[in-house]
């Protein structure tokens, strides 16, 4: 397909040229085809090393979080149901069948389900843009870009969920529509302080 | 054909080459967005997820590029059909609401001294189907036999929907009074 030159007299080719896109889009497309092993991560050194220091502090802070300071209570004197994370991971193993805006509408669809239910607490796609890993080594806090490496893949979804019981909360996760492109849901318990 | 481009797309199918695909990405992504807007009508939400979709599906079949056309032209496709598919996938009309137009003479294209924002606007406010047509044969310079190929519709399908946009966007620019 070549394209005819240009008519100056024109206005309509007046509307052609390109525009640059935001810089997110670049990193969430690469985001993708590496999910689906299209294309490999250059290798940097000392990665190893700062994954190791990464798994210690979220685990510190995770710890802080909800067994020193106390987290949220799940239940409230309204609802005494508890509150569980649905955390969604993407990996090679990840592959859509549908473009990533059907994709949206099905997740959006289930999260409705769920409001439905007064399941839902909040449901967020987490974005790649400026994400970033936190921490802190002697006096100096040290910032990888990007997400923490996980054996799970990528951390690129959360919802929060009421569930009455553990076996409740795991019959959610169940129906999850990550779980049909190959996406991995770890649930967790919000710590009842 | 581009020596670049082709030792680049080489890199990320032999080597899955992530440096090489963000070089691809760096020379086309600019004029793959340009068209995804415009046929999106200017809707930048949309036109990321066609962008970001066009170039899954391109490194997806990428081996299968037979380097018969410029690399930018096979990528631009992609954006095409997504941005069909959107519409399509939205339920939005692909045309219907200028059908009763009349039909202008298909050699008749817009003159004048127009605003960009104004006709921007205007191409927005189109139909879908119109708007991809005008965008493709208007602004982006392809044929009917092209348009027709990618969009599934014959070329007197791609002429007629032309001419009423064409006649839409006129009657929308006219001066008031006119």
């Amino acid at each position: 397909m070549q394209p005819e030159p240009p008519d100056p007299q024109d206005p309509a080719r007046g509307l052609a040229g390109g525009v640059e896109p935001p810089p997110a889009l670049k990193r969430r497309v690469l985001h993708t085809l590496r999910a689906r092993g299209l294309v490999t991560a250059p290798v940097r050194p000392g990665r190893a090393v700062t994954r190791i220091l990464v798994y210690a502090a979220a685990a510190l802070v995770l710890f802080a979080g909800g067994a020193l300071v106390g987290g949220r209570r799940s239940g409230s004197p309204a609802d005494p149901r508890s509150r569980f994370a649905l955390l969604l991971y993407e990996d090679a193993a990840f592959r859509p069948t549908v473009s990533h805006r059907a994709l949206v509408a099905e997740y959006s669809a289930w999260a409705d389900s769920l409001r439905r239910l007064n399941a839902l607490v909040m449901g967020e796609e987490l974005d790649l843009e400026d994400a970033a890993v936190f921490v802190r080594s002697g006096s100096a806090v040290t910032v990888s870009p990007g997400d923490v490496e996980s054996v799970a893949g990528s951390l690129t979804g959360l919802f929060i969920v009421r569930a009455a019981s553990g076996e409740e909360a795991f019959a959610l996760a169940r129906q999850c529509p990550h779980l049909k492109y190959g996406g991995r849901v770890a649930l967790r318990r919000l710590t009842d302080g | 054909m581009s020596e670049e481009d082709r030792s680049l797309v080489e890199a990320v199918l032999a080597r899955t080459d992530e440096r090489a695909f963000a070089a691809l990405y760096d020379r086309h992504a600019g004029v793959m967005y340009g068209l995804a807007l415009r046929l999106t009508g200017g809707d930048a939400p949309e036109a990321q997820m066609v962008l970001h979709d066009a170039w899954v599906a391109a490194v997806e079949r990428l081996a299968t590029f037979e380097w018969r056309a410029e690399l930018r032209t096979w990528l631009c496709a992609f954006v095409v059909n997504g941005a069909r598919a959107l519409a399509r996938e939205a339920g939005r009309n692909q045309g219907p609401d200028i059908e009763d137009l009349p039909l202008g003479r298909e050699d008749e294209r817009l003159s004048g001294a127009i605003a960009r924002v104004d006709l921007e606007r205007a191409v927005a406010g189109l139909p879908p189907g119109y708007r991809h047509v005008f965008v493709l044969h208007d602004v982006e310079g392809y044929t009917h036999d092209e348009i027709a190929a990618h969009l599934g519709i014959t070329p007197g399908t791609s002429k007629s929907q032309l001419s009423r946009a064409r006649g839409a966007l006129r009657r929308v620019l006219a001066p008031e009074g006119e």
